[in-house]
C-alpha cells in the first residue's frame, strides 16, 4: 500500500513530510472512528511516530479486537506500552507474539520488557543466547541495540559498545542504534569518535543533534551554523504547536545551550509524555544540573516501582 | 497513481527534508492595500504543482519560470483574502528564491487590492492540505507597527484577523493568565504573603496572640501588607523586565527563600508587629525580581512589551487577590480558636520555616 511505503521511507530518511503524505493518502478514512483494519494499523503507526501514544493505543485496541492475529499490531502495541513505561501490559502484548511470530521476535520482545521490569541481568544473559546472527539485518540490529541498552544499564559500557558496533555492521542505516551509540560515546567524553559516527547523517534529526553536541564538546567552530539550524527547527516546531521533540530539545538545551533550568522544564514536560530509561536519565540529569534535586523524584519513584535498573542514572546521584 | 509515484521519487531528491512542511505567509495591511510574500518550500511546490518538467528531481530556475502562469493562478486560487466580507483579488507580482536554514523556498511577492479599508481580514488557505495534511501555513500579519502570528492548518483553514487591535487584546489576555498562573504555582511567594497575613486577624498582647476585636483593624492590616507587597514587587518586576535593573538569579532565589523564613519566624517571635507592611514592602522588592525571571522565560513580545508587562503584573495581583479573598475571611472567622492561633499560625509558621530553610539551603548552598 502506498501509505505504507511513505511511512517506511519516512522512517528511513528521517523525513516527517512522509508521514504527512501517508496521512494524505489515508485522508478519506482518517477521521473515521473505525476505518478499515489496514488503515487502522497505519494510522496507529503514524500517531506513534508523532508521539500521540494514546491515539495509537486507541487504534490498536480496536484493531486487535477485530484482528487478534495481527502480529505487527501486537508488536506495535508492545512498543508503545513500553515507551509509556507500562511494562506488565507490554509483556502481555509480547506474550501474544508467541503464537503469531517467530520465536526470535517474541523472545526479543519479552526479554526486552523483562529487562526493564526488574530482571535486567537475567534478561541480558538470556537475550545473548538468542540466535540473532542468523536473522535478517534489521532484526539483528534491533537485537544488538536491545543488548547494548541492557549492557549500559548494567554498567558494562565496553560490552555495550561491542553490541552497538555489531548492530551497525549488520544494518548501518539503523538510526536509533547509531543515535544511542553516539550518546554513549558523548557520555564517555569521546566526542571525536561520536563526531565520526554521526557527521554524515545530518538528514536524520537525532543524528544531526548529536553532531552538534559533538562539535560543541570539541569546541569546533562548525558548531555555530548547525546550532542555528537546530534551534530554528525547535522554534518552527513550537510555532506549529508540536511537542514531539521534547526529549531532544531538553537534551540539547542541557548539553549544548547549557540552560539547566529550561532543560529541566522541558525534561519534566517530556516525562509527562513518555517513560523510557532515557527520559528518566534526562530528568535526573537536568534536575541535578539545575540544582533542584526534588525535581528528579518522579523519575526515581517510577524506577523504584518498576524495578528499573539503570547504572547511568545511579551515577548521576550525588 | 502518477502523482503518488512522483511523490515517492521526490523523497530522495531535494533538501527541505527532515522537517514537516511549513509555508510562510507574511502580509502587511495598509488601508485598502495588502502586500507581502508567500514562501513555499520548493519540495512542496513540486508536490502541489508538478514543476519538475524533466523529472530529474531537481527544480531549476528555468522550470519555475516556465510554470509561472500556472503557479500564479494556482496560488491565487489557494489563498483567499477578504476585507469585511468583500473579496480582495490577489496577484502574484514576482518570484524569487529564498535560502532558508532548512532549504530552498520559492518566494512569491503578493499584492491584493481591497474594495474598502481593511477592518476585519479573513484569510482562507487551501494549499497542499489534500496531499499533506501536516502542512501548515504560518501567517505573520503586520499592521500599524504591530505584528501577529497564527497558524493555518487543515482543521483551521480560515483565520480572522483584526489588524492592529486584536493582537493587543490577545496579548493582554494571555499575559494576565500567565501572571495568575505564576503566582499560584509560586509557592514561595504565596507562603511569604500568607505568613505576613495570617497574624492580621490577631493582636499581640502580653506575649500572646489574641483575636482582633473588630473587623476594621484586620482589614487595615491586610490592606497594608497586600498593598505594600504589590507596590514593591510591581516596581522591581517592571525595572527588571525592562532590563533597567538586574540581579543574579541565585541571589534572588536565595533571598526569596530567606524572606519566607524571616516572615514565618516573625510569627513565632514577633519582632515586627504593627509594621509588617514594611516587611512586605522590603521583601516584596526582591520577590519582584523572582517574577521578572519567570517573565523573562516567557518572553515579552517586541511590539507590545509594556502591555504584556502590565497584563502580567495585573495577573499576579488578581491571583494574589484571589488567595487573599479565600484565606482571610476564613482566618477572621477562626481567629479566636486555639486551632487558628496555635495550630495554623504557630505550628504552620514553624513548618514554613523548615520548608523555607530547605529551599534556602538548596538555592544558596547547593545552587
Amino acid at each position: 500500500m502506498l501509505a505504507q511505503r511513505f511511512i517506511e521511507q519516512s522512517r528511513q530518511e528521517g523525513d516527517p513530510r512522509g508521514l504527512g503524505y501517508a496521512q494524505g493518502v489515508l485522508s478519506p478514512w482518517w477521521t473515521l472512528e473505525q476505518p478499515p483494519l489496514a488503515v487502522l494499523l497505519m494510522r496507529a503507526t503514524i500517531r506513534q511516530s508523532r508521539h500521540d501514544f494514546n491515539g495509537a493505543l486507541a487504534d490498536l485496541k480496536i484493531l486487535l479486537e477485530q484482528a487478534p492475529d495481527d502480529a505487527q499490531a501486537w508488536l506495535t502495541q508492545a512498543t508503545v506500552l513500553r515507551v509509556l513505561g507500562r511494562y506488565p501490559e507490554a509483556a502481555q502484548s509480547c506474550g501474544q507474539l508467541q503464537r503469531l511470530a517467530s520465536p526470535f521476535v517474541s523472545e526479543l520482545c519479552r526479554l526486552a520488557v523483562a529487562g526493564l521490569n526488574g530482571e535486567l541481568a537475567a534478561s541480558y544473559t538470556a537475550m545473548r543466547t538468542l540466535a540473532g546472527h542468523t536473522q535478517p539485518p534489521g532484526l539483528q540490529a534491533w537485537w544488538q541495540s536491545e543488548l547494548a541498552d541492557m549492557a549500559e544499564r548494567l554498567n558494562q559500557p565496553a560490552e555495550a559498545e561491542a553490541h552497538y558496533q555489531n548492530g551497525l555492521d549488520a544494518d548501518p542505516e539503523d538510526h536509533y542504534l547509531r543515535t544511542a551509540y553516539a550518546d554513549l560515546l558523548l557520555s564517555q567524553k569521546r566526542a571525536g569518535e561520536a563526531l565520526a559516527l554521526v557527521k554524515d547523517h545530518d538528514r536524520i534529526d537525532a543524528l544531526r543533534l548529536r553532531h552538534a553536541l559533538a562539535l560543541k564538546a570539541l569546541d569546533d567552530n562548525r558548531f555555530a551554523p548547525l546550532d542555528a539550524l537546530i534551534r530554528d527547527g525547535f522554534d518552527s516546531a513550537r510555532r506549529r504547536g508540536e511537542t514531539l521533540h521534547l526529549r531532544e530539545e531538553a537534551l540539547y538545551t542541557l548539553d549544548a545551550i547549557g540552560d539547566a533550568q529550561r532543560a529541566l522544564r522541558l525534561a519534566q514536560r517530556n516525562w509527562s509524555v513518555q517513560h523510557e530509561p532515557a527520559d528518566a536519565l534526562l530528568l535526573v540529569r537536568a534536575a541535578h544540573s539545575a540544582k533542584q534535586a526534588a525535581a528528579a523524584k518522579p523519575a526515581l519513584d517510577w524506577m523504584l516501582s518498576s524495578r528499573l535498573q539503570d547504572a547511568r542514572i545511579a551515577s548521576v546521584q550525588p | 497513481m502518477r502523482v503518488a509515484l512522483l511523490l515517492l521519487a521526490l523523497f530522495t531528491a531535494t533538501a527541505n527534508a527532515h522537517r514537516p512542511s511549513d509555508a510562510f505567509l507574511t502580509l502587511s495591511v495598509e488601508g485598502t492595500q495588502i502586500s507581502g510574500q508567500w514562501e513555499i518550500a520548493l519540495r512542496d511546490l513540486e508536490v502541489a504543482q508538478g514543476v519538475d518538467a524533466n523529472r530529474d528531481s531537481t527544480l531549476t530556475w528555468g522550470e519555475l519560470q516556465a510554470a509561472r502562469t500556472r503557479l500564479d493562478q494556482a496560488l491565487a486560487a489557494a489563498l483567499t483574502l477578504q476585507a469585511d466580507g468583500a473579496a480582495c483579488p490577489l496577484r502574484v507580482t514576482d518570484l524569487l528564491i529564498n535560502d532558508r536554514l532548512d532549504g530552498r523556498y520559492a518566494w512569491f511577492e503578493l499584492q491584493a487590492q481591497c474594495p474598502r479599508t481593511v477592518g476585519t481580514l479573513d484569510i482562507g488557505y487551501q494549499f497542499l492540505f489534500d496531499l499533506d495534511p501536516s502542512h501548515r501555513g504560518i501567517v505573520v500579519l503586520r499592521s500599524g507597527g504591530v505584528s501577529e502570528t497564527r497558524v493555518l492548518s487543515p482543521s483551521e483553514p480560515q483565520l480572522r484577523f483584526k489588524p492592529g487591535t486584536s493582537s493587543g487584546w490577545h496579548t493582554f489576555r494571555d499575559y494576565v493568565v500567565e501572571g495568575v498562573h505564576h503566582i499560584w504555582i509560586g509557592i514561595d511567594h504565596v507562603l511569604f504573603l500568607l505568613a505576613l497575613l495570617l497574624p492580621a486577624v490577631l493582636l499581640r498582647e502580653g506575649g500572646q496572640w489574641r483575636p482582633v476585636p473588630a473587623l476594621r483593624p484586620a482589614l487595615w492590616s491586610v490592606f497594608g501588607v497586600v498593598t505594600a507587597f504589590t507596590l514593591a514587587h510591581s516596581i522591581t518586576l517592571t525595572l527588571a523586565a525592562l532590563e533597567l535593573l538586574r540581579l543574579p538569579s541565585r541571589w534572588v532565589e536565595s533571598a526569596i527563600a530567606a524572606s519566607v523564613v524571616l516572615a514565618a519566624l516573625n510569627n513565632l517571635w514577633p519582632l515586627v508587629n504593627r509594621a509588617r507592611w514594611a516587611m512586605a514592602f522590603v521583601f516584596g522588592l526582591i520577590h519582584g525580581f523572582g517574577f521578572a525571571s519567570v517573565l523573562g522565560e516567557l518572553g515579552l513580545p517586541q511590539a507590545s512589551r509594556l502591555l504584556a508587562l502590565v497584563a502580567f503584573n495585573t495577573g499576579v495581583e488578581l491571583g494574589q487577590l484571589a488567595i487573599v479573598l479565600v484565606v482571610m475571611p476564613l482566618a477572621y472567622w477562626l481567629r479566636a480558636s486555639r486551632f487558628y492561633r496555635h495550630g495554623v499560625l504557630m505550628i504552620g509558621s514553624a513548618a514554613v520555616v523548615v520548608i523555607a530553610l530547605v529551599w534556602f539551603y538548596e538555592r544558596a548552598v547547593l545552587g
